[in-house]
């Protein structure tokens, strides 16, 4: 009998990138209740899109009681869902994992790589971090970091500093999130996306091009709107080679070897 | 039947005098220039009427109809004769319409045993593309079959009378002084049927008369290929042998299949592709067949995926499905703005492909897709079935054709029996053929469009069929194909 192949794409496989975890990045500048319910629904969609999730929470600190990342990295630890009401994705505390690896004095290459080698080839990781974080770990790489925008009065603050500092330190262009009803020009929510685009423009010479999603919308639209944003952070994810560390990162490799001599 | 000749000096008086004989109901049945002037040929409206109402009449003696001023002017005897002609005519005509094709072929035989014809009885009937396109060489074997074709072209025959209720639509934008615009319009309508039907029933007598030609245009018509396409290459077929006549035909059919096989292949060329066609024709696999290609040259991050298709149940898992198996995104997006911001987006990649909702060709949503996809730099490619019956084809092509070079795939060839129908379409429509599938695999089955191979491929013989005609259909299925416009075939 003729062999058939497991499925009529399996040709497709053979032409695929090497499989690997994608990094997000969800930029965490002190607006809680902005961000909490965004990384939330971010989650919800990607887990809906067929993607294993963690986020990373960096605002959060490991404990013996609360294993996160640096018990991920060091032991090994399971951390598969364990509560019978729990989300379809992990939420790990990251503050001192992620601190262990920037201060190795490693570079991102590295530090990611030993990231990528903790999870699951096919699924997805969000750093949600504050932008220090960022500018250790992420510097000059092709991720573009979810950065939100909200109605409340220090957003614009947070958020145009948060602008600032990854543009100008991390050379990371963010992909600009305005959760707030219509963001024409005026007052209110409005007002804050507009001169959130005119400080840009005229402090940073910087062009933004939100994405807007109306929180007061029926919540399928909010949904359908949520996955669309998804898959639009994916388009520019960095993928966590858990393997032989290749370039396409965009880091410089040759520190890592010489590194990797080292140890 | 009471059909007259009236000369004039000019068209106009002639008209005028025919309308005079006939009153409003006056029907022309040929308008030509003679030494002194125009001769018209007419006939009244109540005539064909009784006619047709009642084909036992025409036995007996010519029955005088229309109105006191009815009488002719200017008829000629000679004319009787043909009356009388016509009578018979008509009475075969009212048997059937189909033998109608068979009574002129045998008329015509009779008429070239009886008498040679004299040339100035002979109406030239203008043909929409020039005989000049086709060999000038004299083929003995048909010649006097085509020379009774023509006079039976030239005569006023009953055949008028049949499809004169069929003819009512033709415009006429110049209707001659004294004549209702209406009347006008069905005369020249009924004129141009007649000279049509004329001319199809002669090319087809010439052309059973050669085997040649009649055996290729069988196996054409077997082939799936229409009777326009047909009629057309075969009347500029030239004079050679069967071997060299089925390389010709061959030969003219693979020129005038357009494909990319001169220039870069899709995947080489990148863009943005909408993948566009009715449902169930392969859209979606088609994509990720591209999308396996473009990432087998230029690596899987090359390849951007965007849906518009929320409407069909799992349309888009479909084409994530094929995403993530390469490593990539499938984006959707639900309006003009959100396809315009993904295509931002995917601006560095090298390919990006457009998965579209198959909408029917007369869908009034396909309306709405269009206009969506209307974008600069958006290239649309019409995914045809190449297992579609021609008609389903033609309407499809007809309704998503764009007025600039449309761009076609054909799907799953290895389904379609007969590749005629679409290298068809695809020809008269002057289409480019940017790739085949010819299977599910992905990205495995997919070809590039070979012109030689398709139609080797179209004109292999696949056994018999209770669909196929036979030599003796060949009339009725000639009976309403026209040739295509002069120019339009590179034979």
């Amino acid at each position: 009998m003729r062999d058939l192949p497991l499925n009529q794409a399996a040709g497709l496989l053979g032409l695929a990138a090497p499989q690997s975890a994608q990094l997000l990045a969800v930029v965490a500048h002190g607006d809680e209740r902005t961000e909490q319910p965004l990384l939330w629904r971010l989650s919800s969609a990607l887990s809906e899109l067929g993607y294993s999730v963690t986020v990373l929470d960096a605002t959060v600190t490991e404990t013996a009681d609360n294993p996160g990342l640096l018990q991920l990295l060091n032991y090994q630890f399971g951390h598969g869902a364990v509560e019978a009401d729990a989300p379809p994705w992990d939420v790990l505390p990251a503050a001192l994992g992620l601190q262990s690896l920037c201060a190795l004095g490693a570079k991102p290459a590295y530090s990611l790589h030993r990231l990528g080698q903790a999870f699951q080839a096919n699924g997805v990781v969000v750093l949600y971090a504050g932008v220090d974080t960022m500018i250790k770990l992420l510097s000059d790489s092709d991720l573009h970091p979810l950065l939100s925008v909200s109605c409340e009065k220090s957003s614009l603050l947070t958020s145009y500093l948060a602008l600032k500092r990854l543009l100008r330190k991390a050379r990371l262009e963010p992909t600009i999130l305005n959760m707030m009803e219509d963001a024409g020009q005026g007052t209110g929510a409005a007002g804050v996306a507009h001169a959130l685009r005119e400080c840009a423009r005229n402090f940073l010479a910087y062009e933004v091009h939100p994405v807007r999603i109306d929180p007061a919308q029926a919540e399928l639209q909010i949904d359908a709107d949520m996955r669309r944003l998804a898959t639009r952070l994916l388009e520019h994810a960095l993928p966590l080679q858990s393997g032989q560390l290749q370039a396409s990162t965009g880091f410089e490799l040759s520190n890592y070897r010489e590194l990797s001599r080292s140890h | 039947m009471n059909i007259q000749r009236f000369t004039a000096a000019t068209s106009r008086e002639a008209l005028a005098k025919a309308r005079m004989a006939f009153g409003d109901g006056t029907l022309i049945l040929s308008n030509r220039p003679i030494e002194n002037g125009v001769e018209v040929v007419a006939t009244g409206e109540d005539s064909l009427a009784a006619l047709d109402q009642d084909s036992s009449n025409f036995g007996g003696q010519p029955k005088q109809q229309g109105r006191p001023a009815a009488q002719p002017r200017t008829a000629e005897p000679t004319f009787k004769e043909v009356a009388s002609a016509v009578e018979e005519d008509a009475e075969q005509l009212a048997m059937s319409t189909l033998s109608f094709q068979d009574y002129v072929r045998e008329r015509m035989a009779r008429r070239r045993q009886e008498e040679s014809p004299e040339p100035s009885k002979l109406i030239r009937i203008p043909r929409d593309e020039a005989p000049e396109a086709r060999p000038q060489e004299p083929r003995p074997s048909i010649s006097p079959t085509s020379h009774s074709f023509q006079q039976a072209a030239a005569e006023p025959r009953p055949v008028a009378l049949k499809v004169a209720p069929q003819a009512r639509i033709e415009p006429e934008p110049a209707a001659p002084q004294g004549l209702s615009p209406s009347i006008s319009r069905e005369l020249n309508a009924m004129k141009d049927l007649i000279e049509d039907r004329f001319n199809t029933l002669n090319w087809l007598g010439q052309a059973r008369q050669n085997p040649i030609q009649a055996n290729l245009m069988l196996k054409l018509i077997r082939a799936g290929f229409s009777p326009t396409l047909s009629r057309t290459i075969l009347e500029r077929m030239p004079e050679v042998g069967a071997a060299q006549s089925m390389a010709w035909v061959m030969d003219v059919l693979e020129r005038n299949l357009h494909t990319d096989a001169q220039g870069p292949a899709l995947q080489q060329e990148g863009g943005v592709f909408a993948l566009v066609g009715a449902t169930g024709v392969g859209k979606t696999t088609t994509a990720a067949k591209l999308a396996g290609l473009c990432a087998r040259t230029h690596g899987p991050s090359s390849v951007g995926l965007i849906t518009l298709d929320s409407y069909r149940v799992g349309a888009q898992e479909q084409l994530r499905a094929y995403g993530k198996m390469l490593g990539i995104v499938a984006h959707l997006a639900h309006d003009r703005a959100a396809l315009q911001d993904l295509l931002g987006l995917l601006s560095n990649k090298k390919m990006v492909l457009i998965d579209t909702t198959g909408l029917a060709p007369r869908d009034p949503r396909k309306r709405d897709m269009m206009e969506l996809l209307d974008l600069p730099k958006v290239k649309r490619l019409l995914v045809l079935n190449a297992g579609g019956h021609g008609d389903t084809l033609e309407d499809t092509v007809a309704n998503f054709k764009l007025p600039t070079a449309q761009q076609v795939i054909f799907s799953k060839i290895d389904e379609a029996v007969k590749l005629g129908p679409a290298i068809d379409v695809a020809i008269r429509h002057q289409l480019v053929l940017r790739g085949v599938t010819n299977g599910q695999r992905v990205p495995e089955d997919w070809e590039n469009a070979s012109a030689n191979k398709l139609v080797r491929a179209s004109m292999r013989s696949a056994g018999n069929s209770v669909y196929d005609p036979k030599m003796a259909d060949l009339g009725f299925i000639f009976s309403n194909s026209n040739s295509l416009a002069q120019g339009f075939l590179h034979a």
